[in-house]
């Protein structure tokens, strides 16, 4: 019952729920890394075969974990990666506007 | 940050960072990791030096670092679109898979380093 | 060389980017940056003749690094994909035109994410593989944020960061889906996918379908996930708010048509749909009662002409799929003229409430302009918006309660431009000094004009372009092609529309005598801020997911 795929679907609702109640702008970034790691931590176990091996090609390996779900998540940390650094933009150049990190007050 | 012995301990450390991070994206045709891993590890080193010694010393790199992230991504594509004067597709393998890993590597180095760069250097304005 | 054109389209905007940031460090001016972003945003019409010559052929099929089908990432050219292909790139090329004159102070990097955008948006409607859509969506929706940025800081800021927000969320509902599609079939392709998506079993297709429509309907801004468009597109520059609200709004709707018109086995997905599309038409129009910011207007009514393209598509029958892509067409020529005729009309008042506009006649081109987007938008005989809304009421014959909220919808949107062209152009002030308001400068007229001369051409002659572009690509989703002529000048619509007119003037006359309880309204509305929309939207998944359960 605790695998890979459950844990990710939990952690996914936990970031959600940070989202929805959190009022300081900086705890929704986070909870959006939150989000996205547990998209990765899904996506990871998808491809999980029991009694598999690493998905490197040396002699002597008889099967292996499918390796195309952790190719596309190296993507998707890239992108993540990118997203945070602008979320983190945005607020610093809110805080010198308005002076405060709550979200009620700026908007 | 400028204790005595995180600087010494930083100054002998470098270069093995910086050698892994070397390591990880030559070799990441053929065991784990790549372009994007090894570039974030020679940021961080880079980064350790930057945190630990102050940044006046780099401010005088960043339009350089600006030239050289624009240059690595057209180089990528010009390297892709090498296949199409061969008459194949674009982005065909032709032994180029590591010297995209490697511009991948530095754009990614370059590209995380002026991030942070700009971040420190926006809180010091204020 | 004719078979890489797939990806030169890609290319050129890509390479031309990164040129205009190395020439941006080195020189000062902005006027070589302006050359090469004008000319690599006019060789795509180059590239999109040539193709369409090809395209009588066939599907044109281009496999990325030489592997073979279901491996490779293609980039697949077919109808449907051809005629969003020739809108965007006639929606970008004017909005840049535009832009020449209108943001004057931004230094080069506005061309620089203007074309990253580009990119990202032909990028959406190239791709056959559906991780390469969503990388190409974040490289769009990415650069959108940025974009947003540009226009007045107080309010942009608070703007881009929501978008941002529910923008990401979107992306993992969308990322939760792919997952879940590749565990069941173990395809990336979305061609290989329509195709085996009835094979998967009933439970996780209704799962399937519930993540996409929370994805898709944040970026189609389908009602209860509508909250971050009206700010981001009011606040936004107006050639940015323009390609925005015209394309990129769009793409959610076609990534639904591509995946699930084929297949799906699902027994109430037409009727929720439809009852979402209703739902959205008419609350766009009711959002848009208490504002008196143009663009806030035009924000509210993008929100409400996606509800009809969405009541058009979620039939599956080919009227209606065929109204809904001639209506996603006619609806980005039409608020693309909107919104950049909003942004002459700032650019010389300098203020965007409307009850301070009051130009009057001095400037002639920007009203004739207005007035033919306006007619365009209410569904007026000779032009544009009467041929795809007629075809979308037509598809909905057997559900009356739909045609009538779409009814009330049309007459809302008669009101609500009506009250535009009442406050900003009739009513002049007399205080104010009318040699400021000269019309705007050349470079910007020139969009509106060909936009306005688009808006006619594709009202007067619908059959042949029916018959050209938009009946192939209906046949592309559901195959066997049936003809539809649609019959110009027809008394009965001639009649209908009179009556919609008339009483959306009526209802224009009571929003202007009744403004006391508009504004109770008002306060009514603004307190659905971003937390309380969120959990409205977990609140319709679970509750799609219960219908679903409980009908199969």
């Amino acid at each position: 019952m605790i695998n890979g795929l459950n844990i990710g679907i939990v952690l996914f609702l936990i970031g959600l729920y940070g989202i929805i109640t959190n009022k300081n702008v900086i705890k929704m970034v986070m909870s959006l890394g939150v989000m996205g790691n547990s998209i990765v931590l899904f996506f990871i176990s998808l491809g999980y075969i029991t009694d598999g091996e690493a998905p490197i090609m040396t002699s002597g390996v008889k099967q292996i974990v499918d390796p195309i779900p952790q190719t596309l998540m190296l993507t998707m940390i890239v992108i993540n990666l990118c997203l945070t650094a602008l979320a983190l933009t945005i607020i610093v150049w809110l805080y010198n506007e308005f002076g405060t990190l709550d979200m009620r007050e700026i908007g | 940050m400028t204790s005595r012995i995180v600087k010494t301990v930083t100054k002998d450390l470098l270069p093995f960072i910086l050698l892994f991070g070397v390591y990880i994206i030559l070799y990441g045709h053929l065991s784990p990791g790549g372009g994007f891993q090894g570039g974030v590890i020679l940021a961080t080193a880079v980064l350790l030096v930057v945190v630990v010694y102050g940044i006046g010393r780099f401010q005088k790199f960043i339009p350089y670092l600006t030239v050289a992230e624009t240059v690595g991504v057209t180089l990528f594509v010009l390297i892709g679109m090498i296949g199409i004067a061969y008459g194949k597709q674009f982005l065909v393998n032709f032994g180029t898979i590591p010297l995209m890993n490697i511009i991948i590597g530095l754009k990614v180095f370059v590209g995380l380093l002026l991030m942070y760069l700009f971040f420190i250097g926006w809180e010091v304005k204020k | 060389m004719i078979e890489h054109l797939p990806i030169f389209l890609l290319i050129t905007p890509l390479i031309s980017g990164l040129i205009v940031t190395l020439i941006s460090i080195s020189s000062k001016t902005e006027k070589i940056q302006k050359i090469i972003t004008f000319i690599s945003l006019s060789l795509p019409f180059l590239y999109l003749t040539l193709l369409f010559q090809e395209l009588s052929d066939g599907v044109i099929e281009y496999n990325i690094g030489g592997w073979t089908k279901p491996y490779a990432i293609t980039l697949v050219v077919d109808d449907l994909a051809f005629a969003l292909l020739v809108i965007t790139s006639i929606v970008t090329f004017l909005s840049f035109i535009y832009s020449l004159k209108c943001m004057r102070e931004t230094g080069g990097n506005f061309c620089f994410f203007y074309l990253l955008m580009t990119t990202g948006l032909y990028g959406i409607f190239l791709t056959g593989d559906i991780f390469n859509l969503y990388v190409f969506f974040e490289l769009t929706v990415i650069s959108s944020y940025i974009l947003i940025t540009f226009g007045d800081k107080r309010t942009s800021l608070m703007a881009s960061f929501k978008y941002l927000i529910m923008g990401s969320i979107a992306s993992f509902f969308f990322l939760l889906a792919i997952g879940l599609l590749y565990i069941k079939t173990g395809l990336l392709n979305i061609e290989y996918l329509s195709m085996n998506i009835h094979q998967i079993d009933c439970q996780t297709q209704m799962v399937i379908f519930s993540l996409f429509l929370v994805a898709l309907g944040i970026k189609a801004a389908i009602i209860p996930f509508h909250v971050w468009l009206v700010s981001a597109h009011s606040t936004a520059p107006s050639p940015v708010s323009a390609v925005l609200s015209g394309i990129t709004v769009k793409t959610g709707v076609y990534i639904f048509i591509r995946i699930f018109t084929l297949g799906c086995t699902l027994q109430n997905l037409n009727e929720t749909l439809i009852a979402l599309g209703a739902l959205t038409a008419l609350g766009g129009v009711t959002g848009a009662l208490v504002e008196w910011d143009i663009k806030r207007l035009l924000a509210y009514h993008t929100i409400s002409q996606m509800g009809f393209i969405i009541v058009g598509i979620g039939t599956f029958s080919d009227i209606g799929i065929t109204g809904g892509i001639y209506h996603i067409v006619n609806h980005a020529v039409f608020k693309g003229l909107l919104f950049l005729c909003a942004g002459s009309i700032i650019y010389r008042t300098g203020t965007s409430d409307i009850r301070e506009h009051g130009i009057g006649r001095t400037m002639p081109i920007t009203l004739i302009t207005y007035i033919i987007a306006a007619l365009a938008i209410s569904g007026i005989t000779p032009f544009n918006g009467a041929v795809s809304k007629s075809l979308i009421e037509a598809s909905v014959y057997n559900y009356p309660i739909i045609r009538l909220i779409l009814v009330f919808a049309s007459i809302g949107t008669v009101a609500h431009f009506s009250k535009i062209f009442y406050y900003s152009f009739i009513k002049t002030q007399k205080h104010r000094d009318p040699l400021r308001y000269q019309e705007v400068p050349f470079s910007m007229l020139i969009p509106m004009v060909i936009l306005a001369f688009l808006c006619i051409l594709l009202g007067i002659i619908p059959n042949i372009w029916l018959d050209n572009f938009i009946l192939p690509a209906t046949s592309s989703i559901i195959g066997g092609y049936n003809v539809i002529q649609f019959k110009l000048f027809d008394a009965l619509l001639i009649l209908k529309e009179m009556i919609i007119v008339a009483l959306g003037i009526i209802l224009l006359k009571v929003i202007i005598v009744r403004s006391k309880d508009i504004d109770r309204l008002r306060t009514f509305i603004s307190k659905f801020n971003l937390n309380i929309c969120i959990f409205l939207m977990a609140i319709t998944l679970v509750f799609v997911l219960v219908i679903f359960s409980l009908s199969n």
